[in-house]
């Protein structure tokens, strides 16, 4: 009952704290991410590489997904099959990309956007939101942390390895004060941020 | 019970992202054009995924905000499918 409400919740702040800005990747980046993680945890490889796939036709930042792989098997998995695996995935993702930019490399715009310059003015000019967003991370980090060791291994080990990613690319590429931009680790951040037991789908 | 509930939970999710897709202007034929291509702009338009398939639901001539209001509703119900599902995974694990 109480997972019901939270994944209720987790959608409406996600909708109302991106609603100038949301583009119609943005949910299924959340979904597809979800997925994912559960596939990779499970060893579910075919059902995992089918989501990598369609992940990596949705957004270019699927290739984080390949990282947390090779981090998460490295001691679990035999290198051979850990290396054909990977490799295999930056096949799927190259390959993609490479289609992708093919098919629209006359349009309008850039491949890759650097704003990191613009958003340290923009940030400076906007200090009283910058100290408020710096809050907001400060408190959700805490809620993240505390109680860390209760926690799934696997969840702890997914969000220290791509939050930290996600921190870098929202600050080089994101747009300032546009949240969306965490897309890819929201569901896992909200399944850390409330207690274990809350997540039991019954009362 | 335990169905009802569910269903309850989906219904609501299919209201709350229908709401705001109405809430963002995404009735307008244009704008949902605009949206469902990702503006025709790069790298925006890199994400190609929901353009590719809302371009077989558009060539059929469904019109473009009936795509895009239909499509941002599922996705939202769709969340909290594997909302669910994930917290169901990972419930109890240590």
């Amino acid at each position: 009952m109480r997972a019901s409400w939270i994944a209720l919740t987790s959608l409406a702040v996600f909708l109302l704290t991106s609603i100038r800005s949301i583009l119609v990747y943005d949910l299924p980046t959340l979904f597809l991410f979800g997925l994912a993680l559960i596939f990779m945890y499970e060893q579910r490889f075919t059902a995992y590489l089918v989501v990598f796939l369609l992940a990596s036709v949705n957004r270019e930042t699927a290739f984080v997904l390949t990282v947390l792989f090779f981090v998460w098997f490295f001691k679990r998995m035999d290198l051979g099959t850990l290396l054909y695996f990977c490799v295999g995935q930056a096949l799927i993702f190259v390959a993609i990309q490479l289609f992708i930019h093919f098919i629209y490399q006359d349009l309008p715009g850039d491949v890759f956007w650097s704003r990191f310059q613009t958003n340290l003015v923009f940030y400076s000019n906007h200090p009283w939101a910058s100290a408020r967003d710096i809050l907001i991370f400060g408190v959700l980090t805490w809620a993240v942390i505390r109680n860390w060791k209760t926690k799934p291994i696997f969840l702890r080990t997914a969000f220290v390895v791509l939050a930290p990613i996600f921190f870098v690319l929202f600050w080089i590429a994101g747009f300032s004060f546009e949240y969306r931009t965490f897309g890819e680790i929201y569901l896992l951040s909200v399944s850390l941020l409330v207690p274990n037991q809350w997540l039991r789908l019954t009362a | 019970m335990k169905f009802r509930y569910r269903l309850l939970t989906f219904l609501l999710a299919a209201a709350l992202s229908l709401s705001v897709a109405l809430l963002m202007g995404y009735n307008d034929p244009q704008l949902a054009l605009q949206k469902l291509h990702n503006f025709d702009y790069r790298p925006f338009v890199y994400r190609a995924l929901v353009p590719w398939v809302a371009s077989l639901f558009l060539w059929l001539g469904i019109p473009p905000q009936w795509v895009l209001m239909a499509i941002f509703t599922l996705c939202g119900v769709v969340y909290i499918a594997v909302a669910l599902y994930f917290f169901r995974t990972f419930q109890g694990v240590k």
